[in-house]
């Protein structure tokens, strides 16, 4: 299955949608991430899968509607990260970027004590060489994430990312393994239906869990629905979404502290979080 | 068994492979192992994660202790920048970071870390480490008051180094990582501050030793394959010596009057003596010279001086003068060291490449200042040349040590050749090297040398 072209909105020539420059022109054709799950071949499956979930009638229908308005409004990318982490992205405004494109980058060196095998595979088969450059968020409507990586969360400004962002059913590597499982050619697109772009994020968590909000009896909550952190990250459910290129303390939206810390050095950094984050006009809750 | 471990200290974790499984700990839970998830590749997201590698086989125990012993020095490093950061405008928060500091400061090994860190890296504009120098010396903690007034006053050192290795980094290594590796090295094992400190007393001997050691550091590390980044890492930073090689003294055109001391010293030897050419070699009691047979590795080291100068490639000249001295020289035995450095400044000399031949002197000079031969040489150069501005002390400093050692009895008014290294290793009382140079010559003299050997202990 090839995608279809995509035009260079200054000289309208056709492109690969892997292609980050007009051949032509050499105008900026947008992020990869974005251009290659924006193609009708996905965003096609996805309308009909949500049409297909959405062709119940009566109160079922309309708390779908609901949950899918919701999503649309409020729905967050989020990232949960050690309190450490955290302070090295607020206060030493550090980047927060892909490992790969880090190494590629010369930022740092190659972790080569690890085999990192899986992580590419699984990358280069949903974007090919632009694999590398993705950061992992979380689609949430609360403030909690998935506290198993962290027990931070920050809050990403929509604004900062929604341009170049993709969408994924669930985790990648869950995905991965389930879709070679079914039959797909790794050399090939993945098969449509699983993700989309920003855009159609309330219709594909509306495709995903449609069924369990018709056929539940009492009112979902529908924050807990979209993510459910698990006992350890194997079992945690969520809508994956991936960010195109890296990440700072501007696109820091609000940041979550889920556990108090508790030694000397990191009181004192939570003081110094606290002012700087008013500072710079990051909202910060402690829970 | 654990064969592999890696310590992330910024991050609080460490990773380490058990039973071909790599597993994570947390320093706030310890004791609670898992083991690595793909996904724990978000750790390595933010650039400034530091990983030490731990190559020896340890236990968990030994992983967790070294996990906090770093996590304790990166939570005192973040807190010495903390301090300096203008950005930090709370007084209550600057005075709790600096009361903290001075509890980590008490840890084993902290001062040192935070020294080897902070006197190697260039501080961001919006740092001033006076902040910390006032906190202080008002609080009377001279140890971290001088640690940050040494900062505050190395800034410009700290900046030339880094400029220097940038370039250096770019050139002479083989990649990117090798660079970075090596600097890391050299700022974890306080050599950079080494090097930094040298600049800043203007010691070329310090400066010196501090490549020397870098040198071997980072070859036994395999980080560097020959010695040429740290030459030119020497002939960047040789200007900041006040001694640019392009403004050192020309012999040949700095003709001077012998002073008249000298000349009286001179008077009293024969017009023979006087223009005898510039010899290395023991002196028999016949008079004749036996040159030391040299290897034949200086001789290829002149010859290659030699051939760029005639070819008129003297920035090649400069190099390999540097590299003869970095490589070669700061390798060896002091006694071997003079000698082969008077004899590459005479093969030198001899095919008429004067000027060189003094530069080489000179920096033999500069790195050892005491040794009677090259002092002997240098003053012998200069005599040759009529030249003897500023050497009235060092044609001195021989002959005031010859003058406190017995003489022949047969050869009582034998001219004083300061080229003759029995005598002068032996005005040294370095005695052992002047046996066993002795020892070559004849067995008699070797018991003329044992019998003195025998006074002296007496």
């Amino acid at each position: 299955m090839d995608l279809s072209p995509i035009a260079c909105p200054r000289c309208q020539e056709d492109n690969l949608r892997n292609a980050d420059n007009c051949k032509r022109c050499g105008e900026s054709i947008g992020f990869v991430n974005v251009n290659l799950y924006s193609d009708r071949y996905f965003l096609n499956e996805i309308d009909n899968r949500f049409l297909n979930v959405m062709s119940i009638s009566g109160d079922k229908r309309s708390e779908l509607t609901s949950f899918e308005e919701l999503i649309n409004v409020n729905g967050k990318a989020l990232i949960n990260l050690n309190f450490k982490m955290l302070c090295l992205l607020i206060l030493e405004k550090e980047d927060y970027l892909p490992y790969r494109m880090a190494v590629e980058k010369g930022k740092r060196v190659k972790a080569s004590f690890l085999n990192d095998k899986d992580r590419c595979v699984v990358e280069a088969s949903f974007y090919g060489i632009d694999g590398g450059k993705i950061v992992y968020a979380v689609l949430s409507l609360d403030d909690n994430g998935l506290t198993n990586y962290g027990k931070t969360t920050i809050i990403l400004k929509t604004k900062t990312i929604e341009h170049r962002t993709s969408v994924f059913e669930r985790n990648t590597y869950h995905l991965f393994d389930e879709l070679k499982k079914n039959g797909w050619n790794i050399r090939g697109p993945i098969p449509p239906g699983h993700s989309c772009t920003w855009e159609y994020r309330g219709k594909l968590a509306v495709c995903k869990h449609g069924m369990e909000i018709v056929s539940g009896n009492s009112a979902p909550n529908f924050e807990k629905l979209l993510v459910k952190s698990g006992t350890d990250r194997g079992e945690d459910e969520f809508i994956e979404l991936h960010i195109f290129n890296s990440l700072n303390y501007l696109a820091v939206e609000q940041i979550t502290i889920h556990k108090q810390v508790d030694s000397e050095f990191d009181l004192l950094q939570m003081e110094i979080l606290q002012e700087e984050s008013k500072k710079i006009g990051i909202s910060l809750i402690k829970k | 068994m654990i064969t592999q471990a890696y310590i992330f200290s910024t991050l609080g974790k460490a990773v380490f492979l058990e039973k071909e499984t790599w597993f994570v700990i947390d320093i706030e839970e310890p004791n609670l192992v898992r083991p690595w998830h793909n996904f724990d590749y978000n750790l390595l997201s933010i650039n400034s994660t530091e990983i030490l590698p731990i190559n020896k086989i340890i236990t968990r125990q030994q992983i967790i202790n070294q996990l906090q012993q770093e996590s304790i020095k990166q939570e005192a490093l973040t807190l010495a920048l903390q301090l300096m950061d203008n950005t930090i405008e709370s007084d209550v928060i600057k005075n709790k970071i600096a009361a903290l500091l001075i509890d980590y400061s008490a840890q084993k090994g902290v001062v040192h870390f935070l020294e080897c860190r902070l006197i190697s890296t260039p501080i961001p504009p919006s740092f001033n480490p006076q902040i910390a120098v006032t906190i202080y010396s008002a609080l009377k903690h001279s140890k971290l008051a001088n640690l940050f007034k040494l900062l505050s006053n190395h800034s410009d050192e700290i900046e030339a180094f880094r400029l220097s290795w940038t370039g250096i980094a770019k050139n002479d290594f083989v990649n990117a990582d090798k660079a970075n590796a090596s600097l890391s090295f050299l700022v974890n094992k306080g050599i950079a501050t080494s090097i930094i400190r040298s600049l800043a007393k203007k010691d070329l001997r310090l400066f010196d030793n501090a490549l020397k050691k870098a040198y071997t550091a980072l070859r036994n590390e395999s980080l560097i394959d020959n010695n040429l980044p740290l030459l030119n890492l020497r002939v960047d930073l040789f200007p900041r010596f006040n001694r640019a090689i392009d403004n050192m003294v020309d012999p040949i055109k700095d003709v001077q009057a012998i002073p008249q001391q000298s000349n009286q010293k001179k008077s009293r030897r024969k017009r023979r003596e006087r223009n005898k050419p510039l010899k290395i070699g023991i002196q028999r009691t016949s008079g004749a010279y036996h040159l030391i047979k040299p290897d034949q590795k200086l001789y290829d080291i002149a010859n290659n001086i030699i051939y760029s100068l005639q070819g008129g490639q003297e920035h090649i000249a400069n190099e390999l003068i540097l590299n003869f001295f970095v490589h070669n020289q700061l390798n060896q035995a002091e006694t071997e060291r003079a000698f082969s450095m008077c004899m590459v400044s005479m093969l030198v000399h001899k095919r008429g490449f004067a000027k060189y031949s003094y530069y080489i002197l000179q920096i033999a000079h500069e790195l050892s200042p005491e040794d009677p031969l090259i002092n002997a040489q240098l003053v012998e150069f200069k005599r040759a040349r009529r030249s003897l501005r500023g050497m009235t002390a060092l044609y001195n400093k021989p002959l005031v040590r010859v003058s406190a050692m017995p003489r022949n009895r047969r050869n009582r008014n034998r001219p004083f050749s300061p080229l003759n290294m029995n005598e002068i290793k032996a005005s040294a009382a370095d005695l052992e090297s002047a046996i066993f140079l002795n020892n070559k010559k004849s067995k008699q003299n070797s018991v003329k040398f044992e019998r003195r050997r025998t006074h002296l202990t007496k």
